[in-house]
C-alpha cells in the first residue's frame, strides 16, 4: 500500500510515458529515510503489472525489504 | 565442472533486464545507491549507456528500454558521478507533512488510532530523527507501532517496560533501543503514555491471553492484512 502525493503521482505518470516510448526511465529518488523512495519504485512496477527487482546498495541493508 | 559454471549468478540487474527483453515490465529498483562503492557507478553506466548487461560469464542481455524503468534511491551520503547524474530524473521525495503522515500512519493501521498516541508516536519519530536522520522510523513502523500499543492490554505490573520495549522494538532499532526512547521522549516513557496516550483507559483484557481480549482482534487484524498485502 501507497500514498503519493500528487507532485510524485505526476512523476510516475511521465516516467511510465517516456518508458513505453523507448525514452528510457531512469530516476534518482533523493531524501531522507521514510519518505517513500523505495515505496515508489514498487509501486510503479506495481502499476505496470510488472516485476520490481531489487538491488540493495548498502550490503547489510534488510529494513526496506519488509 | 558445473559448479564452476555457474560461479556467476545473476542478480537482480540482470533479471530485470533479461525480463524487459522479454516483453515483461520490469523496474530494476537501486536502493540506497549512495552507499555503493564509487566503483559502482562505472558499472550503472555500462548498464544504462547502451542497455546492455554483460556477465562475466560472457553471456549478454539487452533490456528493452520501453518496458524497464530503473530507480535509483539516495539519502545523499555520496555524491554519483556527474555522468551517472545526466542520466537521471532527479526528483526529491521530502518527508509528508504532518497531517498527511498521520492518514498514511491510519491508513496502513487500518484502525482508528486515538489522536494522544498518534501525537506521541509521531513525535518520538521526529526526536529519534533529530538525533539520527538515517535511523527516522518510517510512516509503516509508527503505524505498527500504535497498532501494537494500542494491541497491548493486561500487561500487569511491567506494563511501562512492556510499552517501552514495544515502541522501541518498532521506532529504534538495537539493544539500545528503549534508552533511545526515553531519551527522544525526553520523560518518562510510562508517565507520558499514562497522560497523553490514554492507554490506561483499554478495556481489560482476557486473563488467559497474553495479549487480553482487544489485542487478539487487532493481531488478528494486522496480520489478515499483512496477508492479503502479500
Amino acid at each position: 500500500m501507497y500514498f503519493m502525493s500528487s507532485v510524485l503521482l505526476s512523476f510516475l505518470k511521465l516516467a511510465v510515458a517516456r518508458m513505453l516510448r523507448g525514452l528510457g526511465a531512469i530516476l534518482l529518488l533523493e531524501g531522507p529515510p521514510g519518505g517513500g523512495k523505495t515505496s515508489f519504485a514498487k509501486e510503479i512496477a506495481k502499476q505496470l503489472g510488472g516485476t520490481c527487482f531489487y538491488y540493495a546498495g548498502a550490503p547489510d541493508k534488510e529494513r526496506d525489504r519488509r | 565442472m558445473l559448479q564452476r559454471e555457474r560461479a556467476w549468478v545473476p542478480g537482480p540487474a540482470w533479471q530485470a533486464f533479461d525480463a524487459s527483453s522479454r516483453g515483461e515490465f520490469a523496474v530494476l529498483l537501486i536502493d540506497e545507491v549512495d552507499k555503493t562503492n564509487p566503483g559502482f557507478d562505472a558499472f550503472l553506466l555500462r548498464l544504462l549507456e547502451d542497455w546492455t548487461f554483460r556477465s562475466p560469464s560472457g553471456d549478454e542481455v539487452k533490456a528493452d528500454p520501453s518496458k524497464i524503468c530503473v530507480v535509483l534511491t539516495s539519502n545523499g551520503r555520496r555524491a554519483l558521478r556527474p555522468e551517472v547524474l545526466r542520466r537521471c530524473q532527479r526528483v526529491h521525495i521530502p518527508l509528508p507533512e504532518r497531517e498527511r503522515l498521520e492518514q498514511i500512519i491510519s491508513q496502513i493501521a487500518g484502525i482508528k488510532i486515538p489522536q494522544k498516541l498518534m501525537d506521541l508516536v509521531i513525535r518520538l519519530g521526529q526526536a529519534i530523527s533529530q538525533e539520527d536522520a538515517e535511523a527516522a522510523p518510517s510512516p509503516k513502523e509508527m503505524a505498527l507501532c500504535c497498532v501494537d500499543l494500542l494491541a497491548l492490554t493486561d500487561t500487569g505490573e511491567h506494563k511501562s517496560e512492556i510499552w517501552r520495549a514495544v515502541a522501541a522494538s518498532w521506532l529504534v532499532k538495537g539493544p539500545d533501543g528503549a534508552k533511545v526512547i526515553d531519551k527522544a521522549a525526553r520523560y518518562n516513557w510510562a508517565k507520558a503514555l499514562k497522560a497523553e496516550a490514554g492507554l490506561e483507559t483499554t478495556a481489560s483484557g482476557d486473563q488467559n491471553s497474553p495479549y487480553g481480549k482487544g489485542g487478539i482482534t487487532l493481531l488478528q487484524q494486522l496480520e489478515e492484512k499483512v496477508a492479503r498485502e502479500e
